[in-house]
């Protein structure tokens, strides 16, 4: 096999089309003149129509390029959220979690950061942002103190907290369907990682936060006094909805198991939500929180990249890698973590992870130990959105909604705390990886079936025979 | 203007229109609204084109901040003295800033019908009716509209002022 890919190769015509249509659509994704999912539809019809012409790609092996578990995963949750949002459980556990702090400044980071951290760690980021960022700027108004640090730290450690699980992240779960990583492999491999990353980001936060913590609260009785109750406007959908949540998670947990995907395990629930709480009700309205424009962009980047695998461009640059990657693991791990980082932190890590993939998956499939390389792209993309207001959603989203507070964040003073998050806890992280590199290069937990392998293993007897990067096997 | 048999167009039942002009503050605004006893100002630039409208409903999306706008929930939380703090604070925001721009608006000969389409269209319940040159010479309202069916239905109340 391994030959194989190597003749793959050619430079021929389409070769070179196929890196001009992706530099092009790719330059413009990150250009951000145009809004990225036109571009990238645009981008993905004109790669799928020049592999035609070229003969490098069919409309079926595009088919095949799209990670269907990915957009079933990311389905599957948005449609269990668009119901949980509505239920008020997010200002609840807000207001809750304040209370717990009686208004003390760093408690309240600790607290609702920790909130916001664990609840990014099952559902997206962006929503626990936008339900919580209203209620901690009504209380931080209510006590007098300024809301900037919690709105920092809100966002921040959702990007920390949801680097840790498999389903914390779109880029997490891309990486985790093609190298074929369990929930729980993220829980033994990236959890410990983020959780040492977590405890050093929350002392940044208390060092360069110091002035604002020291602020006395007022009027804490009338924080006391709020009612977390008067938030649940309808206690049986929420019941409902957590139930089906609790399913989910324990299904995750056990997921490999069952030799469930984790897409099967959140439409599983999707379908629960939307059966047990409204069935006789067009499920429109719910679905329309979906968001489409994104699962769109990642699909039409999914055939982008396709297009370039099926050139040989993408296995072209694997085998150019792999005899560095093979010789010294660790030192690569080290460089993908940190370019992958400081990437996020400037452009969209989707686009980034997307386009990373096959190439770790090529390195893996010509029979480089990839499992660490996975884990430093998870980690890198992952603290890399927190380096700059842009770097991640949850971070546009606190600034804008900043803005009409009395202390709106701005670039500057978010690069002041987010960088030195980003830095710091990427030489964490390196640390972590020249010490643990055998622990998270470790097969028995990770990576048992992962798409790209070339031929059968003990533990995967039909893999190989099919060089192309499925995923959904 | 007899209803019976003859045709009524949109001149014959539009009212007189509420004009201000561009740069008056959000208090000056709400105060004439208030005195004037009108939900509805039609905007215009210096040349007298209309450039916007404001009614109460631009008047409170103003006050209220945007991390408020889409959570009703939260909202339930937040203080009497949140609401003064946040009005008090747009008081002296110019009128370009918060009027609704991009009206749709109809001519004076346009038919009925059509300006019952267009307040359907745009979700825009008042009107402005406007001369060849996008200067306002009447406003239509929920009021006309309901007036108009009233009258095509034969009750004689309609347009009694």
């Amino acid at each position: 096999m391994e030959t194989d890919i190597v003749a793959g190769a050619g430079f021929g015509v389409g070769f070179w089309v196929s890196i001009v249509v992706f530099a092009v659509t790719f330059a413009l994704i990150i250009s951000e003149k145009l809004h990225r999912t036109v571009i990238a539809f645009f981008g993905a019809m004109t790669m799928l129509i020049a592999g035609m012409i070229f003969d490098f790609y069919n409309g079926e092996q595009a088919i095949s390029a799209i990670d269907f578990n990915t957009i079933g995963l990311l389905m599957g949750m948005m449609t269990i959220v668009a119901v949980l949002e509505t239920t008020g459980v997010f200002q609840y556990l807000g207001i809750l979690t304040a209370k717990k702090t009686k208004g003390n400044p760093w408690f309240l980071i600790v607290a609702l950061g920790t909130l916001t951290s664990v609840l990014s760690m099952i559902l997206d980021n962006v929503t626990t942002i936008i339900l919580i960022v209203p209620v901690t700027i009504i209380i931080a108004r209510m006590i007098k103190i300024s809301p900037l640090p919690l709105l920092i730290a809100e966002a921040i450690l959702s990007n920390v907290g949801g680097t840790a699980t498999l389903v914390g992240d779109p880029p997490n779960i891309m990486i985790g369907s093609v190298a074929d990583f369990s929930f729980n492999a993220f829980l033994v491999h990236s959890l410990p990682v983020v959780t040492v990353v977590w405890f050093v980001t929350l002392a940044i936060l208390r060092i360069v936060y110091k002035k604002e913590i020291s602020q006395q609260p007022q009027n804490v009785d009338e924080l006391m006094k709020m009612n977390e109750k008067e938030a649940i406007e309808d206690p049986r959908t929420l019941k409902i909805i957590l139930g089906v949540l609790a399913l989910v998670v324990l299904l995750f947990f056990v997921h490999h198991k069952l030799h469930l995907q984790p897409s099967m395990v959140a439409l599983i629930g999707a379908a629960l939500a939307l059966i047990l709480v409204a069935p006789r009700t067009d499920p429109q309205k719910i679905f329309e929180k979906l968001e489409l424009s994104v699962l769109a962009f990642f699909g039409a980047l999914f055939v982008i990249v396709g297009g370039l695998e099926h050139s040989g461009v993408l296995n072209y640059l694997a085998s150019l890698l792999v005899d560095g990657a093979a010789e010294n693991p660790v030192m690569t791990a080290i460089i993908v973590l940190w370019a992958s980082a400081i990437l996020s932190a400037i452009v969209d890590n989707i686009p980034f992870t997307v386009a990373m993939i096959p190439v770790i998956a090529f390195l893996g499939a010509q029979g480089v130990d990839v499992n660490l390389l996975w884990w430093a792209l998870v980690f890198g993309v992952g603290f890399g959105g927190n380096g700059t207001p842009i770097g991640s959603s949850a971070g546009v989203i606190v600034v804008s909604k900043s803005e009409q507070t009395d202390n709106p964040i701005s670039f500057k003073e978010w690069i002041r705390v987010g960088g030195t998050v980003m830095i710091v806890g990427l030489l964490v992280t390196t640390g972590l990886i020249l010490l643990f590199h055998e622990h998270l290069s470790n097969e028995d937990i990770a990576g048992q079936c992962p798409s790209y392998l070339s031929e059968p293993t003990e533990k995967c007897p039909d893999a190989g025979g099919d060089m192309e990067i499925k995923v959904g096997h | 203007m007899t209803i019976n048999g003859q045709d009524i167009a949109i001149k014959d039942v539009m009212r007189e229109p509420t004009i201000v002009e561009s740069g008056m503050a959000f208090r000056d605004v709400i105060k004439k609204m208030i005195i004037e006893k009108t939900n509805s100002l039609v905007v215009v630039d210096a040349d007298g084109v209309a450039i916007g409208m404001v009614n109460p409903k631009s008047l409170i999306k103003h006050v209220v901040p945007d991390y408020l706008e889409n959570d009703s929930i939260a909202a339930h939380f937040a203080t009497e003295s949140i609401f003064r703090e946040e009005a008090a604070k747009v008081a002296d925001v110019a009128i370009e800033d918060f009027m609704q721009k991009d009206i749709s608006t109809v001519k004076a000969d346009d038919t009925l019908m059509q300006a019952a389409v267009v307040a359907l269209e745009s979700g825009q319940v008042r009107i402005p009716v406007v001369d060849e040159n996008n200067k306002p010479i009447g406003l239509l309202t929920r009021t006309e509209l309901k007036n108009v069916i009233g009258a095509f239905l034969d009750i004689e109340e309609s347009f009694s002022k």
